[in-house]
């Protein structure tokens, strides 16, 4: 008995000795669910989903920046404190992450994922979205991280650049973006493509269009370039054939508009009475699909930022149902931008790009005007000219690009051409820039004290 | 690694010789002559050698020749030791009373005498834990040993416990005890839980506590350092009731049964005066309650619809005023008393050949909240047998099934606290739920928030639990001073949850229905020589070789629809919208170790220790460490110089230790890996892929690492046991320090570098602290008996520092409050916006006579508390016994969010004071210096529209003191003795009891039950918002043995 015990227990240490190497096995530590690496086409999407979600139509950005342009009005809860120019730096930690954890890192990896795998046509959308991405980030913030930013452990502590330096690496990007996609041969081709499905002359187009754009900023700093340049570019993409840069939702509630989303799960937002006094003035065709009626109603009615009345129309079918679009950059805004390059030198032409930009307009909203753009301008388009026409210029871009960044952009640019009045409930003046980060602040020493958020950007004179 | 394996072998074969042996025999009888069954008889300073008594008190043992004596005992006896002499027969006769040295269970399930140990270990019996009137081991553990922090997290019934000893030891990490049931690891998972959601439960929860018979807590440092990695922050060792004989047979079947009430304790006060409203008017489905004064006004009859049933609200002037007077409702009328009835019957059987045991038993629980269940059923068999004098065998199994409806809380628009407190006085909740098109009744006309009692009938999150428990361990006595012990454990579950929100939720509005399944699968396999000898005449040897082998799998699938296509119907097919995910995680680790113990004359301990562990979850190149002890143990009152005193002193320790213990990384640190994307915001749900039938990855936030290191913690124990007048007075006190270092993190980066965070070895943590406990037992006749345990613990925790460039790590909490482990400051440090002060600390008042916020987040408060103590009383009369629990937290903050929620709403009391006359004055200064005294009211426009409340202005005011003295547990109970009942045939005991819990709580904080945590049993404690109220419970039990 003690010797088959004894056996017992030899068998046991030696089948325990024996196991030692094998149980400690490393490729134990391989998490099963997730990939280390992953092909093109699965990063493309990923890039476009964020962008479009969180930044482009995001409700951190397009939300409060409509609110301040008085397009929406924030009737409770923290939409009503930011209507009301309430916005710290805890309130944008997670769109500085999808801007550059998500959005930014990723459109890296894949420039140099097309790089080693000779695709310059994914290199170049690759490029084109990376460039966008840090165009919507520095018209928020002016000076942001780039040159040093995307290198993981190795730089902990990007350095913030000039926004001078930035609008250049954009341009580079967009012209590199240009050369990639005109090369004649990728071995991969575009693929996971929501927004033009893999064409590569559209995304030359939209490189075209978002130059034109970034070139027009500047119009501040010196008119005459920035114009020169803008219609350069926009008449290279229009020549191009341009069509609206967009990303489509979808219907189920996980797939959803951002917007959307927003009104769905919060509300706490409703059309401002500065834009429904506007398009209800005009009888604008666009109105039912920019805002819903009032409640109990069969108008439209827009609260003005003191009565904060939740019961006047939300924003409409055409921007906040599941499936609208967000636009990244609409024909409209080409057109306009061609028009307010060239209004100093051919005013002739410059009305009929309005008309374009208006009739462009209508189109992207599935909107059929009948007469009534053709009546309007001949009524007040036709008929100004000058600074005037100048400010009908922007007052139809304010209405056609509803819900971009855009029309913030262009309020600081033309230091409020449509002469909007502050929130009478706000303790300062119009904001001019976004806060940075709290997560920026607390991680990133070099991150830059941005004073208040009323402090003007670098293009913003 | 082999050599050490070959010179086991030697040492195996070698002592396989013959040495000199006797056998001794004999009786172990009371004083009143009966024999007592299934005493255990052991030889001194080698308690492996030993058998227990017979049916007729008989026992037979073989002894070496040079065995001193042997050592008797009996539970609820005076332990006896007799020396060994010429004479083979020893008749022994125990006298009942308390015994001077306990054997308590060790690292690894090793028995040792508390007299040996160099470190503390503080036990808790099963008579404590079965009074406690408590659903679960954790809150029947809760204030019975000192500096263990247990935090009941919701008073939900099923809700988690948080657990911790000694204070956090990791930064990131798990921080609670390992727990291990008769020598296995224990999975105690699933306790954190997330901001909207149902109350987590914890695994730890599942066992029974009438099962246990004892608990040893070890609080780490040398107390665990045989337990390896999993047990860098101390071990809660159980051991479970095995067969024990009575008196005079050898079947022994316990029968108790219990029934409890509960009703929720403290919640916040509500507004009562002002109806829902905004601007001093009344607007029907309007979400605030700044409303007209209710006694001003009157109901309107033709204002009625489905959500203002009672009527519109008009003054009581108004023609219109015919519906009657509008009085408030009471909204917290929706809690409703809780019951709990549990019935329990073991039967067991202990003789020299062995012992069995069978326990069955089941817990039904009603919670306070409408539709709250939380059920148990276990089953527990356990046996060992005598195979040969030298080989036994045992086999033990625990079957749970757990069995839970929970209902949602916390930040979340569907939870029940956030819905009822928000509704205005003025609104009827309770007079429907649901309107006839299946559309929501709640104040804010459909919109807003869920009606509570919507909540808890039409969404409901059912969770089913199957366990098994269960172990093999044989051990054979090689020689009289070999044995080997080899044991075998598995500790599996199953759980099943089905979580769904009906159509028209607010959370959800188009539905949800999730479902998942997951399941857990942990192996423990110990190898243990162990070789005791008396080397001469003054010191003894004891050896523990050991190899272990644990590996821990997880994997789980879920699966959520995102609206329901037909109402009410929940099946995963009823959807347009499935998206559906899978997550596994495993770890092996190994160890090997050694433990020797040298013992001087039965007056000097010294024990060392050296373990070495390899981990799969750090990189190859590192996955090996090494880490030692020593412990010292002085029984000073051995000391000739002592003997004269030992009426007074009876018995006296010094106790030292050192040990280094290592703590290895979470699962999948080492790579970078891609994750399926989800674009998103913090407002809404986000994007889910695939989408438009593509899918998407992204890569992960993370940077993986292949530097990663073990954590290290280096402890040191300093204590002296005391004890007097032949124990009727004893005190423990106990000093220790402990250094964390290398500490694993996962710091935030600057997202600019293209991540979010990183997991680096930086931290470094401090914990120092005392713990002592006195116990005294003034009063003991035959009539009355009094005696009393003071549990006190102090512990300080500092961060020393995180990573390079890491200020401060997010823990959890909202951006205007959260928890922050910060270098510098405790762990678990509130933060959150301030007032502006000036140079001295005094809040600034202006020129309008109000404050203005400062928008930096600043600590204003550290969780943790100052001290904890605890007072256990004892009063015997007779047959009665009478005690009770004291519980005194003293100070630790927590942030009370509901109240800085109900200010913007005009929801809670304090808002009241509104009106024109209400004239506050702030306490502060004004710019130049001097006291403000400028009067101001507090009405809407500063709590709705400035900086009033939680939502638009500092939280400073809302971070409130949460410590509390509580009447934790009250007992009384009549044991009808053994005396009566031995005329009895079959009865051997039966006792009543009632038990009351938390009857009386005594508390600064102004919202429910500080005890409590929103993101349940996780690092992050001390956040309050919307939490479900905690509960005073009423319990009636009987208790009989046969």
């Amino acid at each position: 008995m003690k010797k088959i015990i004894k056996l017992g227990i030899f068998t046991l240490m030696i089948a325990l000795i024996s196991s030692c190497s094998k149980w400690i096995d490393p490729n134990i530590n391989i998490d099963p669910d997730a990939p280390s690496e992953v092909t093109m086409e699965l990063l493309v999407p990923s890039i476009e989903a964020n962008l479009a979600y969180a930044v482009v139509g995001g409700n951190d950005v397009t939300r409060p920046q409509a609110m301040w342009m008085q397009q929406l009005t924030g009737i409770a809860r923290q939409s009503e404190a930011q209507g009301r120019y309430l916005f710290r730096s805890n309130n944008v930690s997670n769109l500085w992450s999808t801007i550059y954890a998500s959005v930014g890192m990723d459109a890296t990896q894949l420039i140099k994922q097309a790089a080693d795998k000779a695709s310059p046509h994914v290199a170049g959308v690759a490029k084109v979205l990376l460039a966008l991405d840090l165009g919507m980030a520095t018209d928020m913030w002016g000076d942001i991280p780039y040159s040093e930013a995307f290198n993981g452990k190795d730089n902990l502590t990007p350095a913030f650049e000039s926004q001078k330096d930035i609008y250049k690496s954009i341009g580079t990007l967009l012209d590199g973006a240009i050369s990639d996609l005109s090369s004649s041969a990728s071995a991969v081709d575009i693929g996971g493509d929501f927004i033009y499905g893999g064409d590569v002359q559209d995304w030359i187009n939209a490189a075209n269009a978002l130059k034109a754009r970034y070139s027009i900023h500047l119009s501040e700093l010196d008119a005459n370039t920035a114009y020169a340049a803008a219609l350069a570019s926009a008449n290279a993409a229009l020549d191009g054939g341009f069509s609206d840069m967009k990303f489509d939702w979808a219907t189920t509630e996980t797939g959803a508009n951002p917007l959307y989303q927003f009104m769905r799960d919060r509300g706490d937002v409703v059309m401002g009475s500065t834009l429904i006094d506007m398009l209800n003035e005009s009888n604008d065709p666009r109105l039912p699909a920019l805002a819903t009626f009032a409640d109990d109603t069969t108008i439209y009615i827009g609260s003005t930022m003191t009565a904060l009345d939740a019961t006047a129309s939300k924003p409409g079918p055409a921007v906040a149902s599941n499936e609208s679009p967000t636009f990244f950059m609409m024909k409209a805004e080409v057109y306009f931008i061609k028009a307010e390059a060239e209004m100093g030198t051919d005013e002739a032409a410059a009305k009929a790009d309005i008309k374009n930009a208006m009739n462009a307009s209508m189109e992207s909203y599935g909107v059929d005007p009948g007469t009534w753009v053709d009546d309007y301008y001949t009524a007040n388009i036709d008929t100004k000219s000058g600074a005037e026409l100048k400010k009908e210029l922007f007052k139809q871009k304010y209405i056609a690009l509803f819900y971009q960044q855009e029309v913030w952009t262009d309020f600081r640019r033309t230091n409020n051409i449509l002469g909007l009045t502050a929130n009478p409930n706000a303790d300062k003046d119009f904001p001019a820039r976004y806060p940075y980060a709290q997560s920026s602040i607390d991680y990133n020493p070099n991150t830059p004290d941005f004073g208040t958020i009323t402090n003007k950007l670098w293009w913003d004179k | 690694m082999k050599k050490l394996l070959l010179l086991l072998f030697t040492i195996v074969m070698a002592t396989s010789g013959m040495i000199a042996q006797k056998m001794v025999h004999g009786t172990v009888t009371d004083d009143s002559g009966s024999p007592l069954i299934g005493a255990s008889v052991v030889v001194k300073d080698n308690p492996n050698v030993g058998t227990i008594t017979d049916i007729d008190g008989k026992f037979q043992l073989k002894v070496d020749a040079n065995a001193k004596a042997l050592v008797i005992s009996y539970i609820g006896f005076t332990t006896q030791e007799v020396e060994l002499g010429a004479s083979d027969e020893i008749n022994v006769t125990l006298t009942s009373g308390v015994q001077l040295e306990d054997v308590v269970v060790t690292a690894l399930g090793i028995k040792k005498d508390q007299k040996k140990l160099g470190y503390a270990v503080q036990k808790v019996g099963s008579e404590e834990i079965e009074k406690s009137g408590a659903v679960d081991v954790l809150s029947a553990l809760n204030g019975k040993a000192s500096n263990v922090r247990i935090t009941r997290t919701s008073g939900a019934a099923g809700g988690a416990s948080y657990i911790e000893i000694r204070g956090a030891a990791s930064l990131t990490q798990d921080n609670q005890p390992l727990f291990v049931v008769d020598g296995i690891p224990i999975d105690n998972s699933n306790g954190g839980g997330g901001y909207a959601g149902v109350a987590p439960t914890n695994r730890a929860m599942d066992l029974n506590p009438e099962d246990i018979e004892s608990i040893n807590v070890l609080k780490g440092g040398a107390a665990t350092a045989l337990y390896g990695m999993r047990a860098a922050n101390g071990a809660i060792v159980i051991t479970t009731k095995k067969g024990s004989a009575a008196k005079t047979k050898d079947w022994n079947v316990n029968y108790s049964a219990s029934y409890g009430i509960s009703e929720i304790s403290q919640v916040p006060a509500l507004n009562t005066k002002f109806a829902q409203g905004y601007g001093g008017q009344w607007y029907s489905g309007i979400f605030s309650s700044w409303g007209p004064r209710m006694d001003t006004c009157a109901y309107s009859l033709a204002g009625k619809n489905d959500f203002d049933v009672h009527g519109s609200i008009v003054s009581k002037n108004s023609p219109d005023a015919d519906g009657g007077p509008v009085t408030p409702f009471n909204q917290f009328d929706f809690f409703q008393k809780g019951a709990m009835l549990n019935n329990y019957i073991s039967i067991s059987k202990a003789s020299d050949k062995g012992s069995f045991f069978l326990s069955l038993s089941n817990s039904k629980n009603k919670g306070t909240i409408p539709n709250n269940t939380y059920d148990k059923n276990s089953i527990k068999l356990s046996s060992t047998t005598n195979l040969t004098d030298k080989l036994t065998f045992t086999a033990s199994a625990n079957f749970i099934n757990t069995a839970a409806d929970k209902i949602q809380q916390g930040s979340n628009t569907s939870g029940v606290m956030l819905g009822l407190m928000r509704t205005p006085p003025s609104f009827d909740n309770a007079a429907g739920y649901e309107l006839p098109d299946g559309r929501q009744r709640n104040y804010r006309g459909g919109g807003g928030y869920d009606n509570p009692y919507w909540t808890a009938n039409k969404n409901l999150f059912n969770e089913n639990v199957n366990r098994l428990i269960g172990l093999v361990e044989t051990k054979y006595q090689l020689t009289d001073n070999l044995s080997i012990l080899y044991r075998l454990g598995l500790d599996t579950w199953t759980r099943r949850y089905k979580d769904y929100l009906a159509v028209y939720s607010r959370t959800h509005p188009s539905g949800l229905n999730s479902v998942s399944h997951s399941f857990k699968r942990d192996f423990n396999s110990d190898l243990m020589l162990n070789y005791n000898k008396k080397l001469t005449s003054d010191i003894g040897l004891d050896v523990v070789l050991g190899h272990n082998m644990t590996e821990r799998y997880y994997n789980g699938v879920s699966s959520t629809a995102n609206d329901l296509v037909i109402p009410n119907y929940y099946n995963l097919n009823n959807t347009t919208d499935l998206v559906a995910s899978e997550g596994t995680s495993k770890i092996r680790r190994m160890g090997v170790f050694g433990d020797v113990t040298l013992d001087f004359r039965s007056m000097l301990f010294l024990e060392l220790t050296g373990r070495n562990d390899w981990s799969t979850t750090l990189p190859e190149k590192n996955n090996s460490f090494f880490y030692p002890s020593v412990n010292l143990g002085f029984v000073f009152t051995e000391l000739d110089a002592f003997s004269g005193m030992s009426d007074i002193l009876s018995y006296g320790k010094l106790r030292a230790s050192y040990a280094v213990i290592a703590h290895d990384a979470p699962a999948y640190r080492t790579l970078t890996y891609y994750y399926k994307a989800s674009p998103g915001d913090g407002w809404t749900d986000g994007i889910t892929f695939p989408f438009q039938g593509s899918n998407a990855f992204t890569l992960g936030n993370t940077v993986g690492s292949n530097d990663l290191r073990p954590e290290k913690t280096t402890s040191y124990e300093f204590g002296i046991d005391l004890k007097f007048f032949n124990n009727r007075l004893g005190l423990d006190a106990a000093y220790y320090n402990n250094k964390g270092e290398d500490l694993l993190l996962s710091v935030d980066i600057a997202r600019s570098t293209g991540y979010s965070s990183m997991f680096v070895n930086a931290g470094a943590m401090t914990n120092k602290g005392i713990e002592l406990t006195f116990y005294a037992n003034p009063v003991k006749t035959s009539l009355f008996n009094w005696d009393f345990t003071v549990n006190f613990a102090k512990n300080n925790n500092l961060v020393d520092k995180l990573a390079d460039g890491v200020e401060n790590i997010y823990l959890g909490g909202f951006t205007s409050a959260q928890v922050r482990a910060e270098a510098g400051e405790a762990y678990r440090t509130i933060y959150t916006y301030d007032w502006t002060r000036d140079d001295n600390g005094n809040v600034i008042i202006y020129s309008d006579g109000f404050p203005r916020g400062d928008y930096s987040l600043y600590p204003v408060g550290s969780v943790d508390p100052d001290f904890t103590m605890s007072y256990l009383n004892n009063f015997g009369i007779g047959n009665f016994n009478f005690s009770f629990l004291l519980d005194w937290k003293k100070g630790g903050k927590m942030w009370n969010g509901t109240r800085g929620a109900l200010y913007y709403f005009g929801a809670h009391k304090d808002t009241e004071t509104r009106e024109e006359g209400d004239k506050f004055v702030f306490d502060g200064v004004n710019e130049n210096g001097e006291k403000n005294t400028i009067e101001v009211v507090k009405d809407q426009n500063w709590y709705l529209g400035g900086e009033g409340s939680g939502f638009t202005g500092p939280g400073v005011d809302f971070i409130e003191d949460a410590g509390w003295v509580r009447l934790r547990e009250l007992t009384l109970s009549y044991d009808l003795g053994k005396k009566m009942l031995k005329n009895t045939k079959y009865v051997n005991s039966l006792s009543i009891y009632f038990t009351g819990r938390n009857l009386w709580l005594k508390t600064p904080f102004t919202g429910i039950d500080p005890e409590t945590n929103l993101l349940g049993a996780s690092n992050a404690q001390g956040l309050e918002y919307f939490n479900m109220p905690g509960t005073k419970d009423f319990v009636f039990g009987v208790k009989l043995g046969l």
